[in-house]
């Protein structure tokens, strides 16, 4: 398996296709596997995709701390250095997004275009706190639906619901239905700063996001939990187009992976063949007028 | 020039073996070619990726793992080491295959 010292730290990744370079991030508590199964068939005739798994993820090193989403940037960092990748268009899904952000706004020069999927960003947690968060009822009839009952008082219990979560069948994969292998990311919840870190804002404030002039393709699905996070992002990003999966809900990845495709090639093409357009091109909000589909 | 299917065989075993040294359950584990992958020998879906990726760069020929591994997760059905090798080594041959049991079986 490929392996790689980043920031310290050692990760697993994987390379393949050919043209210019592509980066994607997964999110928390997942593994570069869902880039794999739908997205990236589809995009290695186009580009040198590489994929890794975070730091404590998949088959990367787990270290007792270093998960905040500036951690991880500079893991992002060290890999894009190790790789000898100068500047790269990114890909992140979730809280693999919030960390494409945080990398845009300590390294612009080495982003030349960003697709954040779902990204949750730290200085919105506040949201996602209150119990009356749609969220919670979400992830309750998701659990409910496999036939995982959750009593009243743990509705909108974290710690509870991951580790309930780990106790249902896999949902996608070749391995849909069996068991997951628990071990490994109970130790990830139990025995590192992840679920604290995840909660880490440090100098991606809202504020800071409005300096981020990365062009960005914002994308969430409609039913998404996380549309909070889509209504401020879509205002606050100064170059951004906004774009809402009809139907789709926080895991288009695994859930649309045709759409999300679709709107990516759309937008990568749209910068050139070296994928460092400047943003300038129609259905982006710097002139703040809405796109077609946004909401 | 077209590698035989043991040639195939044996780096399919080879990564799976090199894969296994990073489980921390699959200790004691023998990989037979009637082994099933995913309900026997505790392949996941990143392990999957993995294989998949190393036999296209090992081999330099694009076969399509995402519709192999979508086919099995829909049907949630396992596939065996042999049955695994055979659709590797149909595509470097050139031949179709799909998983037995599908809609689509040839």
């Amino acid at each position: 398996m490929p392996k790689i010292l980043a920031n310290g730290t050692t990760l697993h990744y994987l390379r393949s296709g050919r043209g210019p370079d592509l980066v994607m991030l997964h999110g928390f508590l997942g593994n570069q596997a869902v880039w794999h199964l739908q997205i990236v068939p589809q995009l290695r005739s186009r580009f040198a995709v590489t994929t890794y798994d975070l730091r404590g993820h998949g088959y990367s090193e787990v270290t007792p701390s270093g998960y905040t989403a500036r951690d991880l940037a500079e893991d992002l960092r060290g890999l894009l250095d190790a790789l000898d990748i100068e500047a790269t268009p990114l890909i992140g899904h979730s809280y693999g997004a919030d960390v494409c952000l945080y990398f845009s706004l300590l390294y612009p020069e080495r982003v030349t275009r960003l697709v954040a999927i779902e990204p949750g960003l730290a200085a919105l947690v506040h949201q996602r706190r209150d119990r009356d968060w749609n969220g919670w009822t979400y992830w309750v009839q998701k659990l409910e639906s496999v036939g995982v009952s959750v009593p009243p008082d743990k509705s909108s219990d974290l710690d509870f619901l991951i580790k309930l979560s780990l106790e249902t069948p896999k949902f996608y994969g070749p391995a849909r239905g069996l068991p997951r292998n628990r071990g490994p990311l109970l130790h990830l919840i139990e025995k590192t700063t992840l679920i604290s870190d995840y909660e880490y804002v440090g100098d991606l404030t809202l504020d800071a996001v409005e300096t981020i002039e990365t062009p960005t393709l914002l994308i969430y699905g409609e039913h998404s939990h996380f549309l909070g996070s889509y209504y401020f992002l879509k205002d606050a990003l100064p170059n951004v187009k906004p774009v809402i999966l009809p139907g789709g809900e926080h895991f288009g990845p695994l859930e649309q992976p045709d759409q999300l495709v679709h709107e990516v090639l759309a937008f990568l093409d749209s910068a050139g063949p070296e994928g460092a357009g400047t943003g300038a091109e129609e259905g982006f909000n710097r002139a703040r007028s809405a796109p077609a589909r946004s909401r | 020039m077209t590698p035989t299917r043991e040639e195939v065989f044996a780096y399919i075993h080879g990564t799976l073996q090199t894969l296994m040294e990073d489980w921390d359950d699959a200790e004691g584990v023998v990989l037979l070619p009637q082994t099933m992958l995913f309900t026997e020998l505790g392949l996941e879906s990143l392990g999957a990726v993995v294989l998949g990726t190393s036999i296209q760069e090992r081999f330099g020929v694009e076969m399509p793992f995402g519709q192999l591994y979508a086919e099995l997760g829909e049907q949630q059905r396992d596939i065996s080491l042999n049955e695994f090798v055979d659709f590797a080594y149909s595509h470097l041959a050139g031949a179709t295959w799909r998983v037995a049991g599908s809609p689509h079986e040839t």
